[in-house]
């Protein structure tokens, strides 16, 4: 093959060159060889100790989700192309990829209505108090209830007297019936954070120390 | 130190784009059935989106005057959303998008099992 052969003896000689010049030339030329292929080449004469290279850590965050466009939804528009995609993206996530709707709301991502008609929007009634639900011999799995995060949503009717009685600890509440769909779980799993995968939310304790 | 091939780092990317919440179905999105089993009708079904909802309004707005919290409580039908119940109460035209022939599949996006 008579080509290559002549690739051959030309990477060859281009070796040889660069080894040649580097090796046998003066030493100003040689210095400005080295500085083409190599970074960072001392003057003649000096000697640079190395230094060591510190890296970055190679474990970086491979994505990172575009930060939420705050206060976006105000009013819906009867529209029927919607980007209901892009809105979802936009949305804050709780840990296992479903809709924060606290933060959403203490962040003004979204400012829902307090009524059909916005000219005549009640104030929204909010109760800032919480109700704590410790069972026996249990303290890690103590229960915060926080009114506020639910009244920002909810009517007292909504909740009392149907499923929740007005008195703390009244109510036999259990995580069976829970999974069942009593008591929180019938909100919570539906349409609120799921209960199998939102334990730190509610017993405040599991989440470990802040 | 390890060198992690290329093609392990696409992958990498690829998941890290996915996010669970992306999908299709989002927690608390009702299908609502059809009043009639035995109906041969191949209207899709409605597909109530919770979180469509929640993000204007809040829960009180319509619970329980308008829809009972109890999934399947409430009798929706088309005749009845006809005559200005349930979702026509703001699905008017001047709320939100108004119920007719031009705005089915807005509602009625339900993919059945077994169809492509």
């Amino acid at each position: 093959m008579q080509w290559q052969r002549c690739v051959n003896f030309i990477l060859f000689a281009a070796v040889l060159a660069v080894a040649g010049q580097g090796v046998g030339c003066a030493t100003a030329t040689r210095q400005k060889i080295m500085e083409v292929v190599f970074e960072d080449v001392p003057p003649p004469g000096q000697h640079k100790p190395p230094e060591p290279y510190v890296g970055h850590p190679r474990r970086q965050p491979v994505y990172e989700p575009p930060a939420p466009v705050m206060v976006l939804v105000k009013a819906y528009e009867p529209v029927f192309q919607y980007d209901w995609k892009a809105l979802l993206w936009t949305l804050p996530k709780d840990a296992v990829g479903g809709i924060d709707w606290v933060t959403a709301l203490e962040d003004g991502v979204i400012e829902p209505q307090t009524s059909i008609d916005p000219a005549h929007a009640p104030q929204q009634i909010v109760l800032p108090l919480d109700v704590h639900l410790e069972p026996e011999n249990l303290p890690l799995f103590k229960v915060t209830f926080p009114h506020k995060q639910h009244t920002e949503w909810l009517a007292c009717a909504n909740c009392h007297s149907g499923i929740f009685t007005m008195k703390a600890g009244a109510d036999p509440i259990t995580m069976e019936k829970i999974f069942a769909g009593e008591y929180c779980g019938e909100c919570h799993g539906k349409v609120a954070f799921d209960v199998a995968t939102g334990c730190p939310r509610c017993h405040l304790a599991l989440a470990g120390p802040q | 130190m390890t060198r992690r091939s290329p093609l392990v780092f696409l992958l990498l990317i690829v998941a890290g784009q996915v996010s669970p919440a992306q999908s299709d179905d989002i927690l608390g999105d009702i299908t609502i059935p059809r009043e009639d089993e035995t109906s041969p009708s191949t209207t899709p079904l409605a597909v109530f989106p919770h979180w469509k909802h929640r993000l204007y309004f809040n829960c009180n707005v319509c619970h329980e005057t308008l829809f009972q919290m109890q999934a399947g409580a409430d009798h929706i039908t088309m005749d009845a959303v006809r005559d200005g119940q349930f979702c026509a109460v703001c699905h008017d035209g001047k709320t939100a998008f108004e119920v007719g022939f031009d705005t089915c599949e807005l509602c009625h996006s339900a993919v059945a099992a077994g169809t492509p």
